[in-house]
């Protein structure tokens, strides 16, 4: 695993240009969104709406993406071969990839935190629990994209693109309320965005910034989101790790 | 050959799933649904900007993406050394693409304009398409003289998507940018298109001309491009 993270950083560093590109397009992903508020309706809440949400979605599908597209890579030049040999499981190299991607992507999310500081008036109030409370999130948050980069990596060597796994995110996205209010979502959606693990965390990342009310007490969010977790990793293991190698040992 | 590039297209099940199914949500619902957090409302005139946009950005990627293809697995020297010309190849290839996405743009839109209760007008809309087809051959053959220049231009390619969305006026009108911004951004022609959108009276034969004048400078850089890969027997940057 570690060595796999080495490969990554050592790619970038020999790449530096598509390593700063890429830290240069999240910006440039919510600068559209920043202005199309402040044109909407310029107030700090809906500014700090609209940057955030984009912030977290882009994040998220970035790290997704990011560990599709490095398996996309391994899967085109036959390297399978050789973590077939060495005995690496598709768990091992999801979790190195979304290490690297999760921690290079979170320096662009803290900047983007920063800047909006400065251009708007953030309701935050930094204490020990706050500070506890945004490790926890951020661990539960790594985990649950550790598996679906995992589940959507499936999709990657199906259809021999990485690009897919961003579009089916979208798709989860848009059906756990994470463009709205959870309670201004059409009713439907309401309904659906309950099962979905993504609904309770963009939940609580907005709540951090005093920007939507939690759905459930805190606790009972943290409990829901532990089962599903503990749900989708017997799911994932049982049904998908033996198609991923199945397909893995069909690519070779 | 039209024929033969659109059925390679089709027969691929992901590409129709991507065109049919992924490309009419992925990047017009999340800007609607901001919208409508903030303001309370979907207009017409953000829901036809973002289902024209979102018909450039899908065909143009998967143009780009096709050639790639070609590219990587060096298929276009078989085009070279055919009878078809690179400007009928890649005519034809844009062509090819855009026959399936824009019955998906249209489709999209007419749902739209049922679920969110819109009036969009239709034979506007039609008009606006046709612009979207020819702003998508301009850029085809813009990129395709980059495309032999480099075989790795795919981040490129991506940032420069990102900066054409924030600078074309799909969000906002370009009027509320700074002067030297709105003056970089009425260079592109996809600007043109969303300018178009918001008021149809806008001054346009010298936006007519102008597109000529892309037309002209783009076939002189796939002219140009194509000798200096002819010379030096692959990419040549």
């Amino acid at each position: 695993m570690v060595s796999l993270i080495m490969k990554d950083i050592f790619y970038y560093r020999r790449n530096l240009t598509e390593y700063l590109l890429s830290c240069f397009r999240m910006l440039l992903f919510i600068i559209p969104y920043y202005i199309y508020s402040v044109y909407l309706k310029n107030t700090d809440f809906n500014i700090q709406f609209a940057v955030l949400t984009m912030t977290a979605v882009n994040f998220i599908m970035s790290v997704i993406v990011g560990i599709n597209f490095e398996l996309y890579r391994e899967i085109i030049s036959n390297k399978m071969v050789q973590f077939k040999m060495s005995n690496l499981s598709i768990e091992k190299y999801v979790a190195a990839q979304s290490l690297f991607y999760f921690f290079s992507n979170m320096v662009q999310v803290v900047v983007i935190i920063i800047l909006l500081s400065l251009l708007t008036e953030f309701k935050l109030k930094f204490n020990a629990f706050l500070i506890l409370r945004v490790i926890l999130f951020l661990i539960y948050l790594f985990l649950f994209i550790c598996l679906f980069g995992a589940a959507f990596s499936m999709l990657t060597i199906a259809t021999k693109r990485f690009s897919f796994s961003g579009l089916f995110i979208n798709i989860i996205f848009l059906f756990s309320s994470c463009y709205t209010y959870y309670a201004d979502s059409p009713k439907l959606i309401r309904v659906i965005s309950l099962i979905s693990p993504i609904t309770y965390l963009f939940n609580l990342f907005r709540n951090f910034f005093g920007l939507e009310s939690l759905i459930l007490s805190g606790i009972f969010t943290y409990f829901i989101l532990s089962v599903q977790l503990i749900l989708l990793y017997l799911i994932f293991r049982k049904l998908i790790v033996p198609k991923i190698d199945k397909a893995i040992i069909d690519s070779i | 050959m039209f024929r033969l590039l659109f059925l390679s297209l089709a027969r691929n099940k992901w590409n129709l799933v991507k065109i049919f199914l992924l490309s009419p949500f992925n990047m017009i619902l999340p800007p609607l649904f901001i919208g409508m957090a903030i303001s309370g409302y979907v207009d017409e005139g953000t829901t036809l900007r973002l289902c024209l946009w979102s018909c450039f950005s899908f065909s143009i990627f998967e143009v780009v993406n096709r050639r790639m293809e070609t590219f990587n697995t060096e298929k276009i020297q078989d085009v070279m050394i055919s009878a078809t010309s690179l400007f009928s190849f890649s005519f034809f290839q844009t062509c090819a693409v855009n026959v399936l996405y824009i019955p998906s743009l249209f489709i999209t839109l007419f749902l739209y304009n049922i679920i969110f209760n819109l009036k969009i007008d239709f034979a506007f809309a039609c008009l606006c398409v046709f612009l979207v087809f020819i702003n998508n051959l301009l850029m085809s053959y813009i990129l395709l003289a980059v495309q032999m220049k480099t075989p790795n231009y795919f981040n490129r390619f991506n940032f420069l998507m990102d900066v054409i969305y924030a600078l074309c006026g799909v969000l906002y009108p370009i009027e509320i940018m700074p002067i030297f911004i709105k003056y970089i951004a009425r260079i592109l022609p996809i600007t043109n298109i969303m300018e178009f959108s918001y008021s149809p009276s806008v001054e346009i034969t010298h936006r007519f001309v102008m597109w000529v004048g892309f037309f002209v400078l783009s076939f002189l850089l796939v002219r140009s491009s194509k000798r200096k890969y002819l010379h030096s027997g692959g990419f040549y940057g």
